[in-house]
């Protein structure tokens, strides 16, 4: 079982990579400019694998490109919570006393708001469009690895060899980033894995309300909240980005929690 | 010693790691114990001492079991027993002590109900008896105000007074034999000897047999009427409590007395450098085929690396397991 | 030998204080009060006591791990800044330490190179093209082979790790070393091994030892000074063989006489009860009393005994030996 989520996730992180990198050669048409309104709402088969949407455009070249968009926040997205979460949660960790206390109330208060009222906040100031958007998911949904990060820090402070650093007279950023971080990345990579797949799904949340990443650019979010009005008529516009969508936040998923299992001490043999 | 004097003997018991015959940890180790008799079992972290210990009162847990030999206690084999009729025994003919009595101990129950559950488990007394017997107990065992003591958790004591309590519980049913695996190692030294004079004292009185275990092979052998060395899984040698300290035969056991800073030996013969032991002990999985002690071993020659020295019997008691002991 | 020398280590009068909260109580807990003690290079200081007697608390402290509530560490002549932790880079070229647990010690994501020659590089101690002959020096000081520096710690057993962590406080050429119990985790065969290590480095490096112990075989192998320590305080200290065969703070005797092998006439006398009261509420008096065998009734109020001196550098804290008294 082990084998088979990190197999599965990793197919399906790959095969996004290849596809966002490749969509200009894969894709039969253009995403944007295939406008032919004869052509609108076409059910699949046919030229057009996918179907078409209200506006003749392929939906299929539309989702390769979408890859794109979705690749690129879930992992700038990811990079940013990683970043501001584990420096927050190993210096709370490394130093308590009043910073603990405020990084922890602050943490906290990120768990109470749902991250995607707190990024429409936020976008609401900064305006809609790709890098609002991607500047309201980084700052939001870093709490987890910061608990995370805090938690490991605690465990690996008890340790001698912190504490052999210290008497050394290495200073505290070489024992915090240098000696302690190698030591605690397993779990944060996990971590920031999973993110991955929910900052993906946060965008594609915050498309589909019209604060994402600006049409005609494809994003499944913004394909899924088009497909809304055609539901009835022409489902396949819906479907498609839907269980794309799905397949991917699934496979980063997976990919975590495969990896989760290999760095499993008492899952690895050599030890 | 004759069979019926025998309370508990041990016949070429093997514990593997793993799957079918896996990795021994434990290789042929014999020995027994008399009626009211003080056993040690010493050796270092890994010898398979401990392992010795579960396998006896039945509390090896996988991967570890038992491949081979048998335990004879009081006349029954008792490795092929039913859970529940070895269940019976433990705690009632045969119990246990550990090294760190906090993890032994039920942190939700108090104290006095923890002795008292013996008495209701093994003898069937009501609650009102089990908890004065309980109080009686806890005096035993030298807890000052046993009264007002039975109703503290074990939180609440220190860890001396917590390893009293476990061995106030394990000799709640007078057993005929205490397992104590380390039972001093987690005290401090003050605390150590008062302990040990206290498991001793209690189970003379009860004619209760000790095994005891330790990796302190000066402690062990001021305490015991016999003593099992053992190393890498085996017997080493087998004598009595001052021979094995004064008269060692096995070069295993030489090694150690010679690398060990005795206490008092500096002040009476000045510093003399402690002799080492050269390489380390071969993990399991890397045991060599002979004796285990061959690579380390100053005497060793071919015949040691290719087999298993044999017991011979030294003269005045005992056995050691070397071809070319003293 | 060395006597002449002046101290390479002198703390000064030094109290760690911690300031606990009990129910509804501030109390005060004196891990460390009001010990003095002075250690010359290539000598090596026995510290004995129980667990909870502050032994760590004054390691810790003259590490510059926490910080004291006042009292003076002066190491190689130089005065640590008390309000300062750890601090500078002259304390850890000076001082360094080696742990008990030999297995948390060691950086396991980083290759024996990387942990021998980072103290190289902070303290600028040579050029890069020397590092590799250093770190192979260093190997093979604490009796290693020098392939061992590209290896993790992990492929090492527990008395190998204890040679890489006297390696690692040997980069720096420390002129003092805390030990705190440094073979008590290790196997019993491979514990003179170690031992011997740091006897050789006291003699031929002029190391000062620090050596932090409960068990009183290694103390008196080892010791030059024996210090005794006993709810936060120096109750006896003095040359070893002055300590362990004229034990003058009934504490002391009592130590030795639960030590199987030492001192065999007069244990049972010796013999104390009870265990150490918690240093969150120390008796009146003399903290010992309560435990003491020979205590008359000064001992039971008042202040603690002072410091008595029974001969040359041998002292002690008991009332009775202020009384005159021989107890």
């Amino acid at each position: 079982m082990r084998r088979f989520n990190l197999n599965f996730g990793l197919c399906v992180v790959v095969a996004l990579v290849l596809v966002a990198v490749l969509a200009p050669l894969i894709a039969p048409y253009s995403p944007i400019d295939f406008a032919d309104l004869n052509n609108s709402n076409l059910p699949p088969g046919g030229p057009f694998r996918m179907g078409t949407d209200e506006q003749g455009r392929d939906i299929y070249s539309r989702i390769l490109y979408g890859a794109r968009i979705s690749l690129l926040v879930g992992v700038v997205v990811q990079v940013m919570n990683t970043f501001v979460g584990v420096t927050l949660g190993l210096t709370a960790g490394y130093f308590g006393g009043w910073w603990d206390e405020f990084v922890q109330g602050l943490t906290n208060l990120m768990l109470a708001i749902p991250t995607i009222v707190f990024a429409l906040a936020l976008m609401t100031f900064l305006g809609p469009g790709l890098l609002s958007l991607l500047i309201a998911l980084g700052l939001t949904d870093w709490a987890y690895s910061c608990r995370i990060s805090r938690a490991q820090m605690l465990s690996q402070k008890a340790q001698n060899y912190v504490q052999a650093a210290r008497i050394m007279g290495f200073g505290r950023a070489h024992v915090i980033f240098r000696e302690i971080l190698p030591n605690v990345a397993g779990p944060l990579v996990v971590v920031a894995t999973m993110g991955v797949g929910s900052a993906i799904l946060s965008e594609a949340s915050l498309s589909f309300i019209g604060l994402g990443v600006v049409p005609p650019t494809p994003s499944w979010g913004g394909m899924l909240a088009r497909a809304r009005e055609q539901l009835m008529v022409a489902p396949w516009i819906a479907v498609f980005p839907g269980l794309t969508l799905f397949v991917t936040v699934l496979g980063f998923n997976m990919l975590g929690d495969g990896l989760r299992d290999m760095l499993d001490p008492q899952g690895r043999a050599d030890r | 010693m004759s069979e019926a004097d025998m309370i508990l003997s041990v016949e070429n018991l093997s514990v593997a790691v793993g799957k079918g015959n896996g990795r021994l940890a434990v290789e042929e180790v014999s020995f027994d114990i008399g009626r009211g008799e003080v056993f040690g079992m010493v050796g270092e972290s890994g010898c398979g001492k401990s392992l010795c210990a579960l396998s006896i009162a039945g509390l090896l847990r996988a991967p570890m079991h038992v491949a081979g030999g048998e335990v004879r206690f009081e006349g029954r084999d008792i490795l092929r027993l039913p859970a529940r009729d070895m269940r019976r025994l433990r705690g009632g003919r045969i119990a246990m002590i550990f090294q760190e009595p906090m993890t032994a101990l039920n942190p939700l129950m108090t104290v006095g109900d923890q002795i008292g559950e013996m008495f209701v488990l093994h003898q069937g007394l009501g609650r009102a008896e089990a908890r004065h017997r309980a109080i009686v107990a806890l005096a035993q065992v030298q807890v000052p105000s046993p009264e007002r003591r039975i109703s503290d958790y074990p939180h609440q004591l220190s860890g001396g007074m917590r390893q009293r309590v476990m061995i106030a519980i394990a000799l709640a049913c007078r057993p005929a034999l205490l397992i104590a695996d380390e039972p001093t190692t987690a005290l401090d030294v003050t605390i150590q000897a008062e302990i040990t004079e206290l498991i001793l004292d209690l189970c003379r009185a009860q004619g209760t047999a000790v095994l005891m275990i330790s990796h302190d092979l000066g402690h062990i052998a001021e305490i015991c009427n016999r003593v099992a060395v053992m190393y890498a899984g085996r017997v080493a040698e087998m004598q009595s409590g001052q021979a094995v300290f004064q008269g060692p035969r096995h070069p295993y056991t030489r090694a150690l007395v010679a690398s060990l800073p005795q206490p008092g030996r500096r002040l009476a013969e000045g510093r003399q450098d402690l002799a080492e032991i050269k390489g380390i002990v071969p993990p399991l999985g890397q045991r060599p085929p002979g004796c285990q002690f061959a690579p380390r071993c100053a005497r060793a020659a071919d015949d040691c690396r290719a087999a298993v020295p044999p017991f011979s019997t030294i003269p005045g008691g005992g056995k050691v397991g070397c071809f070319h002991h003293d | 030998m060395t006597d002449i020398s002046t101290p390479v280590l002198r703390v000064t009068d030094l109290n760690v204080h911690y300031a606990v909260r009990q129910g509804l109580q501030n109390r005060t807990l004196k891990a460390v009060d009001g010990v003095s003690l002075a250690l010359r290079p290539g000598e090596c200081l026995g510290l004995v006591g129980e667990s909870g007697c502050g032994k760590s608390s004054l390691a810790q402290a003259i590490m510059g791990i926490v910080t004291p509530t006042s009292g003076r560490v002066e190491i190689a002549g130089v005065t640590a800044d008390p309000g300062q932790r750890i601090g500078g880079l002259a304390r850890a070229r000076a001082i360094q330490m080696v742990f008990q647990d030999p297995y948390s010690s060691l950086n396991p994501r980083m290759t024996i190179r990387q942990t021998l020659s980072a103290p190289l590089h902070l303290h600028k101690l040579c050029p890069a093209s020397e590092v590799e002959r250093r770190i192979r020096a260093l190997l093979g000081r604490v009796g290693l082979e020098p392939n061992a520096a590209d290896r993790y710690p992990h492929a090492f057993s527990g008395g190998q790790r204890q040679r890489l962590c006297i390696a690692r406080a040997l980069a720096v050429e420390p002129r003092i070393l805390v030990c705190d119990e440094p073979v008590s985790a290790l196997d019993v065969s491979i514990r003179a091994q170690i031992i011997n290590l740091l006897l050789r480095l006291k003699d031929e490096l002029g190391l000062a030892l620090l050596m932090i112990s409960h068990d009183l075989g290694v103390v008196e192998h080892m010791s030059d000074r024996i210090a005794v320590m006993y709810l936060g305080r120096f109750v006896e200290e003095g040359r070893w063989d002055q300590v362990l065969s004229k034990p003058a703070h009934p504490y002391t005797r009592a130590l030795l006489a639960s030590v199987p092998g030492m001192h065999k006439t007069g244990a049972a006398r010796a013999r104390m009860t009870g265990e150490a009261p918690s240093a969150l509420r120390p008796p009146p008096g003399c903290a010992f009393h309560p435990r003491c065998p020979v205590a008359v009734d000064a001992c039971r109020s008042g202040a603690g005994p002072g410091i008595t001196g029974t001969a040359e550098g041998h002292q002690a804290r008991c009332h009775l030996l202020q009384q005159g008294v021989t107890a």
